[in-house]
């Protein structure tokens, strides 16, 4: 039985305007096991980044989480206090960011930027923290880590800065690491030795990981289970084999017909038409249905439920449940 | 072979200069700046050596008001006093009561920009409006207005030249902290879970410095011209103390006899001035990216 070791459940955050609250997170409910990746793909504009930093509390001013609870090892972090969840993050929960080369303070030598979480964390002593900081640049891979320890952040490449963030992520053990486009601003050379590099970290430490993405590639590549969202909805999950060979939501469908593909002839890439809808701009039922082909009366009136359609299963469609109950 | 001058390629790529030689090797192209530095480090070495042939105020009654001459560089004022002697310990004076009230004001006002820039709200339309307040004032007034509160003296002075400093720092340190709390390393200290305090000096702090570098050394121009002023409108060092505005108030009554007695005072300060204001210039270039 694998451990959950994050939960989010009902999670709804939404932010202040100057005329009215908009939602920009409803009802997401996901879990990640210890040992797991679990991957989060959409759309820009589609929740996925809001929802990470929610587990985190790292929403910027205007937001706030207005329902549910994300529960860390069974403790619901959203009632803590700022101090005990400052002591949270980096200790059991760390996050990578999409742009590692500003990710960096740069202004401050690398390897006392990684001391920084294991002073403040494990109560390390300076010599220590210098000692661990050197055994983590060394773990993920780099050559030279006491070199590396001394340099500034603008005197490594892209790749090796977030190298450096990673060790500095996984350097207090956490039990949770968000990774949040960890490789779209890396070269397509260095995006495979990262993923590599996660993916071993996860398999030494034996930490749950939430991938954060809009590469589907990635996702077939890291991931053991996938949560489709769109406009801050979750309209499908499943395990990611399931997903890619029987996609049921259209806007899943969407997603994997747009992946180029090579020598595939066709002089125009497929897309889905139209764009994500604008946060103040919500259409009343399925938020997809104007963008969708296969789009019904109902599906313009009413939103669909995230139906469970097996264990590991979910799905928000008109269409797909309306099919389920006519072979049933 | 090639594999060695590979790996020898490899441990030069390794070696990198510290930003700080490539500051200054940025900085030293800067003739006027360079020149103005050098002006500034030998006006200090002066104020801390005190090369004054003679006694700043042994008086000789049989030479007053003389000209300048072998033996009086800058001649002698009404009591017969040496003026070169006094200029330089003036300089002490003036470089103290700047830089002491220049340094508390910048102190306080970064202390102040911060916590505005980083909480916001209500601490923040507190210390900013307090600000503009200040700022409303035309600059010495204010300067005067609290040597009259608080009493005329050299530590008076010092006092004025801080409070009036305060705004000017608090605005630019704050609106630096608005621009680094943005930043995505910020928000990446945050998420391994440092502390305010922490996060505000260490990791913002530093990316306000070189504003606060540059407008630090425009303050102290500023505030040897207040310091004078306030010395020449009698508010702050006493006549018989050698500061340059006050050697400058003692010379207005012989304008039309002995105009040396205005000129090297004056000349001291203009200078001074100046290279205090090139300097800040340079530093600006140097320290900003945008400006290549």
């Amino acid at each position: 039985m694998s451990i959950k070791l994050l939960e989010v459940k009902n999670l709804t955050t939404e932010f202040k305007t100057d005329k009215k609250s908009l939602t920009a997170v409803k009802n997401v409910s996901f879990y990640v096991n210890q040992g797991e990746v679990v991957g989060l793909v959409g759309e820009s504009g589609s929740g996925k980044s809001v929802t990470s930093l929610s587990v985190l509390r790292l929403l910027p001013e205007n937001g706030y989480i207005s329902e549910g609870e994300v529960l860390l090892s069974q403790n619901n972090i959203l009632n803590l206090d700022q101090k005990s969840i400052r002591n949270i993050r980096g200790s059991e929960i760390a996050m990578i960011f999409q742009d590692p080369m500003s990710s960096l303070n740069p202004v401050i030598k690398v390897g006392e930027q990684l001391m920084e979480c294991t002073m403040l964390h494990l109560k390390h002593t300076k010599k220590e923290a210098k000692a661990h900081a050197i055994e983590m640049i060394k773990q993920v891979g780099i050559s030279a880590p006491e070199d590396v320890f001394n340099r500034y952040p603008h005197q490594l490449s892209g790749g090796m800065s977030q190298r450096i963030m990673i060790a500095m992520a996984l350097s207090c053990n956490p039990k949770v690491l968000i990774a949040d486009e960890p490789t779209t601003a890396l070269d397509v050379t260095i995006q495979a030795q990262v993923l590599d590099l996660i993916t071993e970290m996860k398999e030494q430490s034996n930490i749950g990981v939430l991938l954060i993405t809009h590469d589907l590639g990635v996702v077939a590549e890291m991931c053991d289970r996938v949560i489709v969202m769109y406009c801050g909805r979750i309209v499908e999950s499943a395990e990611v084999s399931c997903l890619f060979e029987n996609p049921l939501h259209p806007y899943t469908q969407g997603l994997i017909a747009s992946v180029p593909k090579i020598g595939s002839g066709s002089d125009i890439l497929p897309y889905i038409k139209g764009r994500v809808p604008d946060l103040s701009q919500m259409p009343i039922g399925c938020k997809f249905a104007p963008r969708c082909d296969g789009a019904i009366e109902k599906c313009f009136i009413e939103e669909p439920l995230l139906i469970q359609l097996d264990n590991q299963r979910q799905c928000r469609c008109h269409l797909v449940s309306e099919r389920g109950e006519r072979n049933a | 072979m090639k594999v060695n001058t590979e790996i020898k390629k490899k441990q030069e790529d390794y070696k990198f200069e510290s930003p700080m030689i490539e500051l200054s090797r940025k900085f030293l192209k800067k003739k006027v700046a360079t020149v103005s530095f050098f002006f500034i480090l030998f006006l200090i070495i002066l104020a801390i050596f005190q090369p004054t042939p003679y006694d700043i105020s042994q008086t000789d009654y049989s030479n007053t008001l003389s000209k300048p001459s072998a033996e009086h560089w800058f001649g002698t004022d009404e009591y017969g006093r040496d003026i070169f002697s006094r200029i330089v310990y003036g300089t002490k004076l003036s470089l103290t009561v700047a830089i002491v009230g220049v340094t508390v004001g910048a102190v306080i006002g970064s202390i102040l920009g911060l916590i505005a820039g980083y909480y916001r709200g209500i601490p923040e339309m507190i210390i900013m409006r307090t600000c503009d307040v200040l700022l409303a004032f035309p600059g010495l007034l204010l300067a005067i207005g609290i040597v009259a509160i608080i009493g005329p003296g050299l530590i008076n002075v010092v006092i004025a030249i801080a409070i009036y400093g305060i705004p000017n720092f608090t605005r630019i340190i704050r609106s630096s902290t608005l621009a680094i709390k943005e930043l995505l390393y910020v928000e990446a200290s945050q998420s391994i879970g440092v502390s305010d305090l922490r996060l505000l000096f260490k990791h913002i702090f530093p990316g306000t410095v070189p504003a606060l570098i540059v407008s630090y050394t425009m303050r102290l121009g500023t505030a040897i011209i207040t310091a004078a002023s306030l010395s020449f409108l009698g508010f702050g060092a006493s006549p018989s103390n050698p500061d340059w505005g006050a050697m400058l108030s003692s010379g207005r009554n012989y304008i039309g006899i002995a105009p040396h007695m205005l000129f090297y005072p004056g000349l001291a300060i203009f200078l001074t001035v100046l290279g205090f204001n090139l300097l800040g210039d340079g530093l600006r270039d140097t320290l900003d990216p945008k400006l290549d």
